[in-house]
């Protein structure tokens, strides 16, 4: 289905504004490096201060349900890129539900990690609501549990915000409103969700896979 | 004038006020930006007159000693963030960087609408934190007294300036892209005015630093709300850690507000002079330089907080580094003036105050960069005068210049020439008779954020004060005259000050996509002298033959 | 689902292995015993699956210079923050009190 796409205001032509788009998404990114960055930097900054601490505390996160969260958003960001791969291609049908695929184990791993704080709540590692570890080092497994919830709480919601993206698209894509003529809004949430991918690969060794020997 | 076949200015259509509050278009934008700044703008002179006039005399007679803390944070914040950060990007950014690349918008206009309405929210938050009787810790929030002990409206102010910054990251990003994307045909990077240039460096000082910002606020948001121990010492947490990560963003902060401001400068004086500015390209590199050395001196402001003493070596070190591009550009604005032929309109008296008053600003940070000097001088008026130099006598009269500067062309209107002169040379008595005295203070040992001082500091501090009221006056002036000439003024031509830029060439006001047709640039900016220009021309063609 | 389609998928495919070999890794090493190694490799490996992310997904290579100096100046910058306020926690001496 071929139809001329007109370029929005103030761009001349399609290529034009599908530069700037793309560099905008790019520019958003960089943004949300150093956004992400204040709690990694602070997360250094605490561990130098107490690497044992943070060893002692990283023990007490799961390890199985991170390691199978972990798995979950790495085959979500598969999904995706094939998904984006097949709609340059024009098969409208099997991107989308590729994309669907990408939104839905996205939310699976939504779904797991909220159980996760629902089993910490239980055990009482959860900083200001209900924290009761008492052992060794429990100022800095607090502060270390204060940065769990932060960091992960903020993946969350762009986790969130994600899916949400993934969905919409995935039905404009099935519904043949965007195609290989102008693919750069799901080109642009795909960015978004390989930056959402990478966080969560920095996060996950760092929370979860301190020595654990 | 608009005659039958030429297109409505901006201004006149569409009409309504869902027209305007809806609007894409990003010269009405900037005017909506103008308008919230200004009444900003009082908010935060209003906190002043309450503190000069405390500080008129040595007793704390007028505001008890938290309610002095509350003015001068409220001074701070809305200052900095709800004034002085938006003045020249959201304003005069936002309706020239377009005109002046010969774009017909910015490349993100709904974008540019969401930027104002995130201002217009954070500013409803900071307002109601005011309401609600204010905050006291300080524009700077330092733990763990804005964490655990400030009784104050501290969440209130802290998510209105969490919103705020989110208005100045998406700018930066429309403007990135912008200059990137929407250049004219044969506007390439070196032939770009130096406004736009200074555009460019504030958007990326604003997309690097201003995300730090916010994600600081939301640990001090956590930490206050749920008493988590990441900046509190009795839990094993660091106050340095919240100063590290809190200077990182407002370091950078400065170069957003005074690198627009010398943007606006560098655009006045080549007209003023009828020469092209001096060193062009070394101007560039200057902008770009303080742009990126200014990430690396933030713990100038941490000296005597406890910071390791070789990392103090290391920021003083570079501290002196980032005056040097400054001092170039001074040297260049000087040298433009050399052999020109110099008319001193409103715009070209603000340019000269700048330059003047940036230059004794910047050369007293440099007495602050020193790290044995700093000892003595931190936390005293000396470190408040310096600042203001900058920022008052700085930033903000460059955007008075920039103001009356582009007046004609945004509205179409000639303001009063005599007037305008007469409240920029009050203003430079005004703002001199206040903070000159300040530096002696400092030196004397006047400690900052007291509402009671010894006796020993009441003459200079009165003076101070009686400075400060000039300072009003002069500023109350531009609000009269120039809201009179929107109704009454002389109505402008396309060009009044015979100045080069794209933005002369459409009509004042322009219409609403700019330009009738998209312009051609053959050469660079500044093309004031014609011999110059011919010689210009032979030189290039010589070099392509 | 035809070739066409499959072949789309090839390099995604490969993406996702190297991605789980290198999580796998990661397991290992922090179960071997390894100390301040696991530390090491525990930085160094997500790197390596960033590298793979930015390179192969978000196609860094193939994109203008203006794009790849937006990836590099974010990390750069961050850097400044993490390096600096790191630099100035370990080099403060405690300074005893007088008594």
């Amino acid at each position: 289905m071929s139809r001329a796409i007109s370029p929005a205001e103030p761009f001349d032509d399609i290529e034009q504004q599908s530069g700037a788009a793309t560099f905008g998404m790019w520019v958003f990114l960089a943004t949300e490096v150093l956004f992400f960055g204040v709690l990694f930097a602070a997360y250094a900054y605490c561990r130098v201060q107490d690497p044992q601490g943070f060893v002692l505390a990283s023990r007490h996160t799961d390890l199985l349900l991170g390691g199978i969260e972990s798995v979950i958003l790495l085959l979500s960001a598969a999904a995706a890129a094939w998904a984006t791969a097949l709609l340059r291609r024009d098969e409208n049908r099997a991107s989308a539900n590729l994309l669907w695929g990408a939104a839905g184990l996205g939310a699976l791993f939504m779904a797991l990690h909220l159980y996760e704080y629902w089993k910490d709540y239980g055990e009482g590692l959860v900083p200001g609501l209900r924290f009761t570890y008492t052992g060794l080092h429990a100022q800095t497994v607090e502060r270390f549990y204060a940065l769990y919830y932060a960091m992960t709480l903020v993946h969350l919601l762009h986790l969130l915000i994600g899916i949400v993206l993934l969905a919409f698209y995935a039905r404009e894509v099935r519904r043949q409103r965007i195609g290989a003529a102008y693919a750069t809004p799901v080109m642009c949430v795909a960015l978004y969700w390989d930056f959402v991918d990478m966080v969560w690969i920095f996060l996950f060794p760092m929370l979860y896979l301190l020595d654990r020997s | 004038m608009p005659h039958a076949d030429s297109p409505a200015s901006f201004l006149d259509a569409p009409t309504g006020f869902r027209s305007w509050l809806l609007t894409h278009d990003h010269k009405r934008i900037g005017i909506l930006y103008a308008i919230a700044i200004t009444a900003f703008f009082f908010v935060g002179g209003a906190a002043a007159v309450l503190i000069r006039t405390e500080l008129a005399t040595p007793q704390g007679d007028v505001l008890t000693a938290d309610g002095y803390n509350e003015a001068f944070t409220v001074h701070g914040v809305v200052m900095v963030w709800f004034f002085l950060i938006p003045s020249i990007p959201s304003v005069l950014g936002n309706i020239l960087l377009p005109l002046m690349l010969g774009a017909r918008d910015l490349a993100f206009p709904r974008l540019n609408l969401a930027s104002w309405y995130l201002y217009a929210l954070g500013g409803i938050f900071t307002i109601a934190c005011l309401i609600a009787g204010g905050a006291d810790t300080g524009w700077t929030f330092y733990t763990p007294f804005s964490t655990l002990f400030s009784n104050s409206n501290v969440l209130l102010v802290v998510v209105g300036v969490f919103i705020v910054g989110f208005s100045s990251i998406l700018t930066g990003l429309n403007f990135i892209v912008t200059i990137h994307s929407l250049r004219a045909p044969g506007m390439h990077w070196f032939r770009m005015p130096l406004f736009a240039w200074t555009m460019y460096a504030t958007s990326l000082v604003m997309i690097l630093a201003t995300p730090v910002l916010s994600m600081t606020l939301v640990l001090i948001g956590l930490e206050r709300v749920f008493g988590v121990g990441i900046f509190d010492p009795s839990l094993g947490g660091d106050p340095l850690l919240f100063q590290h990560l809190f200077w990182f963003y407002s370091h950078p902060a400065v170069y957003i507000m005074v690198l627009p401001a010398m943007g606006v400068v560098s655009e006045i004086i080549p007209c003023f002079v009828r020469k092209r500015i001096f060193g062009y390209r070394f101007m560039i590199y200057s902008i770009m330089a303080i742009a990126i050395v200014g990430f690396f001196v933030w713990g100038h402001h941490m000296f005597v907080s406890g910071q390791s003493m070789y990392a103090g070596i290391v920021f003083s070190l570079l501290s002196f580094v980032v005056a040097i591009p400054s001092a170039i550009k001074v040297f260049n604005w000087t040298a433009t003036l050399y052999k020109g032929s110099i008319s001193f309109e409103a715009p070209m008296l603000y340019a000269l105050g700048f330059v003047g008053l940036f230059l004794l600003g910047g050369l007293t940070g440099l007495f602050l960069a020193a790290t044995a000097l700093d000892v003595h001088l931190t936390d005293t008026y000396f470190v408040v005068a310096h600042f203001h130099y900058i920022m008052v006598g700085g930033a903000v009269m460059a955007y008075m210049g920039g103001i009356h500067f582009w007046w004609p062309k945004v509205t179409g209107r000639l303001y009063p020439e005599a007037w305008a002169r007469f409240a920029a040379i009050l203003m430079f008595f005004g703002f001199n008779f206040t903070f000159l005295p300040q530096f002696v203070l400092g030196f004397l040992g006047m400690p900052r954020r007291y509402h009671a001082y010894d006796p020993e500091f009441g003459l200079l501090n009165a003076f101070s004060s009686g400075g400060a009221a000039v300072l009003a006056t002069a500023y109350l002036l531009p609000l009269g005259y120039l809201s009179w000439s929107l109704f009454y003024g002389a109505r402008s031509p396309a060009n009044p000050w015979a100045a080069s830029g794209l933005e002369w060439q459409t009509s004042s006001p322009p219409p609403t996509h700019n330009f009738l047709e998209t312009p051609r640039v053959d050469g660079g900016p500044y093309e004031y002298s014609p011999s110059q220009a011919e010689a210009e021309a032979e030189a290039e063609a010589e070099a392509s033959a | 689902m035809n070739r066409e389609t499959l072949r789309a998928g090839r390099l995604p495919a490969l993406m996702l292995l190297a991605q789980l070999v290198l999580l796998g890794f990661n397991l290992l090493s922090a179960h071997a015993g390894l100390g301040h190694l696991h530390t090491v490799f525990s930085i160094a490996i997500p790197v390596l699956m960033a590298g793979i992310v930015m390179i192969w997904a978000m196609h860094l290579r193939q994109r203008s210079g203006a794009v790849r100096l937006t990836a590099l100046l974010g990390f750069a910058f961050w850097a400044v923050l993490a390096a600096l306020t790191l630099a100035d926690q370990l080099a403060r001496v405690p300074v005893p009190p007088p008594w």
